[in-house]
């Protein structure tokens, strides 16, 4: 499996987590899983895998007003 | 009886401690560590009582972290009876890697098989019995937060201790034939033979081949322990690579030989993926998902939003339909704020005129402080109503689904993944965004997307461009207006970022795997909330700003003193501007001073455009007074320049702060002012080309 979302990894680099789950044919945990494991092996780079959502703490920036997209390593 | 406890973080395992234990634990430290223990004590009624030991949570014993380390350590060198490890049974996938290493480790292991209610929840059905017979050992179910399962647990951790003289039973992973035959095996029988082996000779085996470090020194410090250690070299050096394994990762920190480091590495990757693959049979085998195989709403959403083509079809509709409603639903309010002002401008004229107030105060207040702060005060509908539609976006889960549409695009010109967070940022403000780069690791990646986020308008060049095209353009020609130029700051981005990373900046850019939020209905009470609070959050912000601004600008226009506008200091430098650059556009002084001053901080152009074309009589609107002064094209080519040039002043000191030299700032400024003015140029022609008026 490792081997197979490494492959798939080299071949794309952007994809969701459905994506890849759908492509490897796999659950998505056990690809969230891997991932981190990769990570953990220095096979991937650390913050390869991570969940979209809105800024939690859009008044710790200078206060544009848009609560800007974030990122959080999700891989655990 | 000591029984050790284990577990992933977050798997419900210190609740199960304290359900047992209750109040009879105690806190210590691991010698040489910062790592925090717990012990506790079950008493028992009929026989022995049962010491716990919570070891640190850990995600395997690959001893990569601290708590790693302790865990294996204690394992390894310190006595206990049984091991009690917890699972979260609707994380399965995640927390049975640590079971099948554990497994490996020591024979006395149960598996609690926790949080059994969250996993009924999210529809799952598992067979702690199939799991059990796949594992070799007792699986029980629990539910610690109700102190379900936990008298059986307990009376399976004590029958387990009690068979002390229990043999570790062959690992159930289905390592390949070959890696037993040729490696395992013949390693483990050479460290069986050693007269003072403290491990289990197929785990060391296992732990050599991957290359673990401190099971290597521990073993060269035995008698005999080095012939092992050559004899495991020898035959890693002679066995060729597993099949599909990539042999081109360099690795010396395993190994003396460089080649022997690769082929661990790699074997820690066949290991690794064996578990992994016996992990998916487990769950095949006792995990049953009601739901799993059907396509639920968002699946079938993300079918059509994500795909290569209508992704992008339905991505340039939605945002149409979104600045569309901005500029429609807002013209009504702007337009009542506009009345309002004048009908007070008016009103403070003939009041000023009547207290025989001085001539430079009736100045400062009717040229100076309505128009600008009035320009901005009619800005506040637009603003109300994209950040309305913005938050919509947002708590949809659709926003998410636009940002990794970009990326995919981004990734095309080589852009790391995890730019896009930024450069979706820097829509609000690009300073924000630049500190938001360094989610990047590669100092190349981050240093391209420092140079390129300026490109984006920010949200107070938004303001301006939709004062602006609203005034020209209005309708859905605004919108589409509006479309076409964030259209364009995207492709002159993408052209830029193209032109550093085939010059200056090449790098290949890292793989990223996303996971996107669940779309659900937007809560309109916490829309309207966001909106409110981003709008005072705004104005707050700007309002002192704005009024120091807005004085420095009447004060350079009324002065010297009696003269008329075209004769003040503005008018002077504007045209000095325009002698040099903005004749080649058709930029009048005002427009020059406007992007002069629109350097020092973006929010104040609008009131600076206020002043400058407002000056010289009553309070009229902004829109009113540049729609007199300037031509379509003209005012969509200094749009272009106006989203493009130089960031502001806040911007350049962070891209040196980010950057670390302001070599790159000036590069990263230089370009934003060469390449503005440059595809200004460029639309004034087509636009000349095309007929429009100059």
């Amino acid at each position: 499996m490792l081997r197979e979302i490494e492959a798939a990894l080299g071949r794309r680099g952007s994809w969701t987590l459905a994506e890849l789950s759908t492509s490897l044919d796999l659950p998505p945990e056990l690809v969230r899983s891997g991932i981190g494991h990769l990570m953990r092996l220095g096979r991937l780079p650390q913050g390869s895998l991570g969940q979209i959502g809105a800024c939690a703490e859009p008044r710790g920036c200078l206060s544009c007003g848009l609560a800007c997209g974030a990122m959080r390593d999700s891989a655990r | 009886m000591r029984v050790a406890v284990a577990g992933n973080p977050n798997v419900g395992k210190t609740t199960l401690f304290n359900a047992l234990t209750g109040r009879h634990q105690e806190v210590a430290n691991w010698p040489g560590t910062t790592v925090d223990y717990v012990t506790g004590r079950i008493p028992a009624l009929v026989g022995e009582p049962l010491e716990l030991i919570d070891l640190p949570g850990t995600y395997a014993l690959e001893a990569y972290s601290q708590e790693e380390r302790v865990t294996r350590n204690f394992l390894l060198h310190e006595p206990h009876d049984a091991v009690i490890v917890v699972v979260d049974a609707s994380r399965l996938e995640r927390n049975l890697y640590l079971v099948l290493e554990l497994i490996e480790l020591t024979p006395r292991v149960v598996v609690a098989l926790n949080m059994m209610d969250a996993a009924e929840r999210d529809g799952l059905r598992v067979d702690s019995k199939a799991m059990s017979e796949l594992l070799g050992v007792p699986v029980v179910p629990t539910v610690a937060s109700r102190g379900t399962g936990l008298r059986q647990l307990i009376a399976a951790a004590r029958a387990a201790a009690r068979q002390r003289d229990l043999a570790l039973a062959p690992s159930p992973v289905p390592y390949p034939e070959e890696l037993r035959r040729d490696l395992i095996a013949p390693i483990a029988a050479r460290l069986a033979a050693l007269p003072s082996l403290a491990y289990p000779p197929d785990w060391t085996a296992l732990q050599l081949l991957q290359g673990e470090r401190d099971i290597a020194s521990a073993l060269a410090a035995l008698p005999q322990g080095q012939a092992a250690l050559a004899f495991t070299r020898a035959l890693l050096a002679r066995s060729g690579s597993p099949s599909g394994v990539d042999r081109s990762r360099p690795n010396a920190s395993l190994a003396a030989e460089p080649d022997v480091a690769d082929h661990q590495e790699e074997l820690g990757l066949v290991l690794a993926d064996s578990r992994y693959d016996f992990i998916a049979r487990i769950l095949r085998t006792s995990v049953r998902r009601r739901l799993r195989w059907r396509r639920d709403p968002t699946e079938r959403l993300d079918g059509l939003l994500l795909h290569p083509f209508w992704g992008y079809l339905c991505m340039a509709a939605i945002f149409s339909a979104g600045f569309w409603l901005a500029f429609v639903a807002s013209a009504p309010l702007s337009g009542h704020i506009d009345r309002l002002l004048v009908a007070m401008g008016g009103a403070a004229a003939r009041w000023l005129g009547g207290a025989g107030a001085p001539a430079f105060l009736r100045s400062l207040l009717l040229s100076g402080v309505f128009p600008g702060v009035g320009a901005v005060l009619s800005f506040v509908p637009y603003m109300a109503v994209f950040f309305a539609v913005y938050e919509v976006l947002q708590d949809s889960g659709y926003m998410a689904r636009a940002s990794l549409l970009v990326d995919r695009f981004m990734q095309l010109i080589g852009l790391h993944g995890k730019g896009f967070f930024a450069l979706v940022s820097a829509y609000g403000c690009n300073v924000p965004a630049l500190t938001a780069t360094r989610v990047m690791e590669n100092p190349r990646d981050r240093l391209l997307a420092n140079l390129v986020i300026p490109f984006i308008p920010c949200n107070a060049r938004l303001g301006v461009m939709a004062v602006m095209t609203a005034a020209f353009f209005p309708g859905a020609a605004g919108a589409a207006a509006m479309i076409g130029l964030i259209a364009l700051s995207l492709l002159v981005l993408t052209l830029v970022a193209a032109l550093y990373r085939r010059t200056i900046l090449p790098n290949e850019p890292a793989p990223l795997v996303l996971e996107l939020p669940r779309y659900h209905w937007p809560s309109w009470r916490t829309v309207a909330l966001a909106v409110w609070h981003r709008v005072w959050l705004f104005l707050s912000r700007i309002w002192w700003f704005l009024i120091w601004a807005t004085i420095a600008i009447w004060a350079l226009t009324y002065f010297p003193a009696g003269q008329p506008l075209d004769h003040s200091c503005a008018a002077l430098l504007g045209r000095w501007l325009t002698g040099l650059v903005g004749r080649h556009f058709g930029f009048d002084w005002r427009l020059m001073i406007a992007i002069l001053f629109g350097f020092v901080a973006k929010e104040t152009t609008l009131s600076t455009l206020g002043v400058l074309y407002g000056s010289g009589g009553g309070y009229v609107s902004l829109a009113h007074a540049l729609t007199h002064a300037l031509t379509p094209l003209v005012a969509f080519t200094y749009l272009v320049v106006y989203m493009l040039y130089v960031p502001c002043l806040s911007t350049v000191v962070q891209m040196r702060r980010e950057s670390g030299a302001w070599s790159w700032a000036a590069l990263g400024a230089g370009m934003n002012v060469a390449v503005a003015f440059a595809v200004g140029l460029l639309v004034e022609r087509v636009g000349l080309w095309l007929g429009l008026a100059p």
